[in-house]
Parts: C-alpha cells; sequence; structure tokens
C-alpha cells in the first residue's frame, strides 16, 4: 500500500532535482544580467546577484546604438514570417510527398531526405554568394528567403500525413472537394499538433539563428537579437552584464513559445521518431 | 483522384494575401548596406565607399570610426563594424560582389588572399612614407616587395607581475622560463595563483614564443621550410611543461588571457595579457604593476613580446579602387593626429609610426614605456608565410607535447613536415 505513494514521492524529487539542473542556466542569466561585471568574474562565486537595481537592463535598453528593441523587433518579423512560410510550403510539400506514391516522388523523398544529412556549413558560402548576386543583403529577402525551405519540416509532415486517415480524404472527394480543398479544409484542420511542432521548431531555430543573419544583415538596422548580443563579446573581453542582459530580454519571446506550444512540440518530436 | 480546382473567395483572399504578403517582404529592406554603386567621377557623384572593422571591446572607437569617416570629403564612407566572427563574415562577403572597399585584417591581408588577388597593392598609397612605419610590422604585409595593407595601430602583448607579490618573497622579475616557474610556484597561494596565459594553460597564446624564446624562428629567411625542429625547441618546450604541470600554473580562471580580470582580481600574481587592458590594470593596482616581456628559454634563449597591428586592406574588386586606397592613404597614411587619438584614447595601443610614440601619452611613463621599449627590443610579428594550416600542425604538436607528455621530437617533426608541405604549396 505504501509503495506506491512513496515512489511517487521518489519521483517528485528526482524531478523537482532534474528541473533545478535544468533551470539552473536560467537562473545564471538572471543573476549576471544583475550582477556588476566585478561580480560576474570574481573567483569567489556569489549565488546573489549584487545589482539588483536593474541599471543593466535600463543602459542596455537606453543606448539606442546597441539597438536591443529594434533587434527585437527584426527577430519578431524574421522569425514570424520564417515560420509561417515554413509551414505553408512544407505542408504542401509532406502532403505531395505522403499521398503521390510514384517513382518520381520517392526519388525528390530520398532527395530531401539526403539534404539533413548535408552539413549547413557546406552549403554556406555557396548559398551566402548567390543572395549576394542577387542583391539581398541587408534585405529581409535575404534572412527568409533562403532559409524557408526546409527538408526537415517537409519530411516531418510526411510523416504526420501517412498516418493520416485517408477516409476523411475520400468522403471529402465523393462530396466534390478536389485536392487543394481537401488539404486546407480536411487535412490540415486535423494536423494542429504537427503544425504547431513544426512552428515551434522553425521559430526557435530562425529565433536563435546566428552567423546566416551576421552575414546578411550587414545594415545594423537589419540585425537580429543574437547579432546584437554578439557585440558584448570582443577580442578584448565580454561584457558580461549586459551579454546576460540581453539575453534575458531575448529569451523572453522564445520562452513564451515554448510555454505555448511545448505539447505539440513533444508530440512533433515523437512523431517524427527524432529524440 | 485529382478533380477540378474551384476558386472561393476565401481562397482568393487567402492567395491575394499571401501575394500581398510577398511583395511587402520583397519591397522591405532594400538597404544594401552601402548606398547606389557609384563611379568615381561619374557625373561628379561622390562615390561611396563600404568599410569594414570588427568589433573593438574599447568605448568609443565605433564612434570614432564614424566620426573620420564623415571629415573625409572626397567620398562617402558606410562604416560597418561587424558584430562577431569577423574574419568568417569578411572572408565569406569577399567572395561575393557586395565586398568591402575598404576592410581592416588582423596583421594584413593572409598570404591566399593576396594570392588569390582579393586585396589591392597599396604600395604606392603608402608611398614616402614607407620608412616611417614600425619595418617589422610593414614586413608582414609585404609580399614580393609591394605593400598589400597599412598597419593601423600596433598592439601587443606582455607579462603584467605584481611588484609586491613577488617583493614579499624577496624575488626578482624572471627574465627566464625558468626563473618564471620557479617564482609562479613561490608566489602560490590557496588564494592567488601563480602564473596564468588561457584557459588552455597558454598552450594556444603561447605557442609561437616558445620558438622566438628558444633564439628560434618558424620558417626559414626564405620561407621555404620550417627551421623550429629543433632541440633548443625540445628543451623550451619541456621548461614549459613544467611550468604547465606545477602547482604555480592557473589553469582556470574567470576570463581568456586576453582580459586582464584574473590579473585585476588578484586570481593570479603574474598573468600574460595585452597592453590594451594597462588602463584598467593600472587603475587596479596602481604602482604595484610591472610589466615584463616573455622570458628566455634555455642558454640561446631570448626574450620575446608577439606584436601585430590590425591593417587596413583595399578590396581588389572595388569599383571605386583609387578613391579607396585614397582614402586609406588619407586615414591611416597621413592623418597622424587620428593615429596618435587611436593610440591615447582607446585603451592603450601604439602608434605604427614610431616617430608617434612621444606623442602617445599612455606608454610615455611607466609600464606604458616599458612596454613600449619591449617592441624595440624583443618584439617578433608572426611571418606572413606562417598560414593557418602551418599554424593548426604546430598548435597540435605542442598541445600533445605539452598536455599528453608525446615525444617532441616526433611530434614537432611531423608538424615540420606538414609546414613545409604548405610553403610548398604557397611558394608554388
Amino acid at each position: 500500500m505504501n509503495r506506491r505513494p512513496r515512489a511517487h514521492v521518489g519521483a517528485y524529487l528526482a524531478a523537482s532535482l532534474l528541473a533545478v539542473v535544468f533551470l539552473l542556466p536560467f537562473y545564471v542569466i538572471a543573476r549576471n544580467a544583475f550582477s556588476t561585471q566585478q561580480a560576474v568574474v570574481a573567483p569567489v562565486w556569489r549565488w546573489w546577484p549584487d545589482a539588483l537595481n536593474g541599471a543593466t537592463v535600463t543602459a542596455v535598453l537606453g543606448d539606442p546604438s546597441l539597438g536591443i528593441l529594434p533587434a527585437l523587433v527584426t527577430s519578431l518579423v524574421v522569425s514570424t514570417v520564417q515560420t509561417a512560410a515554413t509551414l505553408v510550403i512544407s505542408l504542401m510539400a509532406g502532403y505531395a510527398l505522403a499521398r503521390w506514391s510514384t517513382t518520381a516522388s520517392r526519388i525528390i523523398l530520398g532527395m530531401t531526405v539526403f539534404t539533413l544529412m548535408v552539413p549547413a556549413m557546406v552549403t554556406f558560402i555557396p548559398t551566402f554568394v548567390m543572395v549576394s548576386s542577387l542583391g539581398w543583403i541587408s534585405t529581409y529577402r535575404g534572412l527568409i528567403v533562403p532559409v524557408v525551405f526546409s527538408a526537415f519540416a517537409t519530411f516531418l509532415f510526411r510523416q504526420g500525413f501517412v498516418d493520416f486517415p485517408q477516409e476523411l480524404e475520400e468522403a471529402a472527394a465523393l462530396d466534390g472537394a478536389n485536392t487543394w480543398t481537401t488539404l486546407w479544409r480536411i487535412v490540415v484542420p486535423n494536423a494542429g499538433s504537427s503544425i504547431a511542432a513544426v512552428g515551434t521548431i522553425t521559430f526557435i531555430g530562425a529565433w536563435n539563428a546566428f552567423l546566416w543573419p551576421l552575414l546578411i544583415a550587414q545594415d545594423p538596422q537589419l540585425r537580429t537579437i543574437q547579432v546584437v548580443l554578439s557585440q558584448f563579446m570582443t577580442s578584448q573581453g565580454t561584457r558580461y552584464p549586459e551579454m546576460f542582459t540581453g539575453a534575458l530580454i531575448g529569451i523572453i519571446p522564445v520562452l513564451l513559445v515554448f510555454l505555448f506550444l511545448q505539447r505539440w512540440l513533444v508530440q512533433g518530436v515523437e512523431a517524427s521518431g527524432l529524440r | 483522384m485529382l478533380t477540378r480546382m474551384t476558386l472561393s473567395r476565401r481562397t482568393l483572399f487567402t492567395v491575394g494575401g499571401g501575394l500581398t504578403a510577398t511583395a511587402a517582404l520583397t519591397a522591405c529592406g532594400s538597404n544594401t548596406g552601402r548606398s547606389a554603386a557609384p563611379s568615381a567621377g561619374a557625373s561628379g557623384a561622390r562615390p561611396t565607399l563600404a568599410s569594414w572593422y570588427h568589433k573593438y571591446g574599447e568605448d568609443g572607437v565605433e564612434a570614432a570610426l564614424k566620426k573620420w569617416a564623415s571629415e573625409y570629403t572626397s567620398a562617402t564612407i558606410d562604416v560597418n563594424v561587424v558584430a562577431a566572427d569577423y574574419e568568417r563574415a569578411l572572408s565569406a562577403a569577399l567572395l561575393t560582389p557586395t565586398a568591402p572597399d575598404v576592410f581592416e585584417y588582423a596583421n594584413g591581408p593572409t598570404l591566399d588572399m593576396i594570392k588569390a588577388g582579393q586585396v589591392a597593392d597599396v604600395t604606392d598609397a603608402v608611398g614616402a612614407a614607407r620608412s616611417q612605419f614600425t619595418p617589422t610590422v610593414l614586413a608582414r604585409m609585404t609580399y614580393q616587395d609591394k605593400i598589400w595593407a597599412v598597419p593601423q595601430t600596433v598592439d601587443m602583448q606582455l607579462l603584467y607581475y605584481r611588484k609586491s607579490v613577488l617583493a614579499a618573497k624577496g624575488l626578482q622579475p624572471p627574465s627566464t622560463l625558468e626563473e618564471l616557474t620557479h617564482v609562479a610556484n613561490s608566489v602560490a597561494t590557496p588564494e592567488m595563483g601563480g602564473f596564468f596565459a588561457g584557459q588552455d594553460g597558454g598552450v594556444g597564446v603561447l605557442g609561437l614564443l616558445l620558438i622566438w624564446a628558444a633564439g628560434l624562428s618558424e620558417l626559414n629567411p626564405a620561407n621555404t621550410a620550417a627551421t623550429f625542429n629543433d632541440p633548443a625547441l625540445y628543451a623550451s618546450v619541456a621548461q614549459y611543461k613544467t611550468l604547465f604541470d606545477s602547482p604555480g600554473m592557473v589553469k582556470s580562471a574567470s576570463a581568456d588571457w586576453s582580459d586582464a580580470s584574473p590579473f585585476i582580481n588578484g586570481e593570479t600574481a603574474l598573468q600574460w595579457g595585452g597592453l590594451w587592458d594597462l588602463t584598467k590594470v593600472l587603475a587596479a593596482h596602481g604602482d604595484d604593476v610591472g610589466v615584463l616581456p616573455f622570458p628566455a628559454a634555455g642558454t640561446g634563449g631570448t626574450k620575446v613580446v608577439p606584436f601585430g597591428a590590425f591593417s587596413a586592406c583595399v578590396s581588389a574588386q572595388s569599383a571605386n579602387l583609387t578613391v579607396a586606397k585614397n582614402y586609406v592613404k588619407w586615414l591611416w597614411v597621413d592623418s597622424d593626429d587620428r593615429q596618435v587619438e587611436f593610440s591615447n584614447a582607446f585603451g592603450v595601443h601604439l602608434p605604427a609610426k614610431p616617430a608617434l610614440l612621444p606623442r602617445a601619452t599612455k606608454v610615455a611613463a611607466g609600464p606604458g614605456q616599458d612596454a613600449a621599449s619591449f617592441v624595440t627590443d624583443f618584439g617578433r610579428a608572426n611571418a606572413l608565410f606562417w598560414t593557418s594550416a602551418s599554424g593548426d600542425a604546430y598548435a597540435t604538436a605542442l598541445s600533445n607535447v605539452v598536455k599528453n607528455g608525446a615525444d617532441p621530437a616526433t611530434e614537432f617533426g611531423a608538424a615540420a613536415s606538414k609546414v613545409n608541405a604548405e610553403l610548398a604549396r604557397v611558394n608554388d
């Protein structure tokens, strides 16, 4: 009788311990954001911050030369548009690959999966040269268009649609729905978890992207939050309070997205077989 | 089964909305980071140049660079301070039509950049002022008797030490690696370490210094063969390994070697660092600070300090090549006042022209003056032909010897073979 409650207590303790371990980095971010540079680099670790007056937050947000707030807006625009475009494109591509079983579709699926195995760094420079040749440097087009075609998202949707009950689609066809109508009125409304999972993963990836925005956003007005944060790490040292303050501000939007969509994110990861 | 597609009002709005969004996206952000491409002299229009810098840690540098650029009257200069990962961003940009017209590079362009035709010859821009620059600095930027970059300001590394800590133990400032080991171990306490040179134990930043301190050079004068694979280097590295393995060595601190925070915080009594931090170091410890060159290794060794200069390069692909060269000449060859300001106002640096040293107030006395004299007496700059592949081969060997106790003859022999192969490639 007592074994189950004891097991529950043990499980809760273990989960609580793990939660503390996983949350510790977030505490360190907050602690460093509200500490002075001297306290952050002090040889003796102090758990409690020594600059709780928020002076660094005020300074970082109030310094127009840093451009934290415009960078947040840019990141939000880029992440939102990239996520929406990736969802639409990959959803349609995934549906087509799931429903049309032809030699061509199998070849395309194979090539799609193959691109997942090619390191991004291999295609990085050629893509950058192409974008530059198109005159897309320091434009939203350059930031967004090259990265909206996601093999990962396409594969994730394809896997989800393979298991989608075809009876529903056949019933829609009997009612006169064409493929386009079936996709958007029958399939999509029933694929919420896949869409939310892909959307969350894409949004977080877009928000955290660094190297591509660094190269493309040569105009300071178009810098994303990750690029702006990197300014605090220079060859002459790191300004820890400012960097962690920026990080604290920068993770809020992505944290909100994760908190709202975490259930579907887990479902989507499970459905794709990725661990 | 595919059926005939119908276009409902909702679909029409959806597609229309998508097209509108696409059009808006297309219209957004047409700022390419540079103004419309102007060619010099075309209908009298003032040309526009894109000028790139890395992100300096000292406050005010970016503002000064932009102010100086705005003071140039013959062209409009778009200054872009790349936030991070400067060399990778620049390398990618140089492959494209949107490469910057003017850009800085640490110690001048690499040999591969010169041979690939990415940078323009600026010998004419330097002109008669060639003799005014520190010869060893300019030598790093000279290939086939042509100058490929103009030094902006000179940075150097040096050894900071706390005079009072050494005096309390009756120790003299170390002039040999053996003495450094003795001092580091003698002054180390549970609260304060002895010697710090980076989170990797100094293997990264001190690599070439161990060659030079042994009285050797990394390459022969003709740049055709590696010359570091020598018993003198084995002895130098063996002495450093003794220091590395000793209790006085600090292998983990609150910042890396390039940030003097560990020394300022009292985490270590001696730290290998940069002259750029001298102001902060003096503010923390005042007269208790002394500076030294890296000590000599072995009987044939010599003290050394490495120095180099971020340097202004002109892209060979620039549509306004002459204008770009003129701008570089105006800012970094002719504008002595700005060079002095760069040395005095942002951290501590040395003017690239030795004649301007008396005007560099922060190196006019005390440790700053000592540091400046080290450049003259013990200064070394790495060779142009020492490519990144060569550096990687040597660093791997050094790490294996110091950290893993590998046989130096085997490791440095293998590294020398790789360096020789690399020299054969670049000399081809």
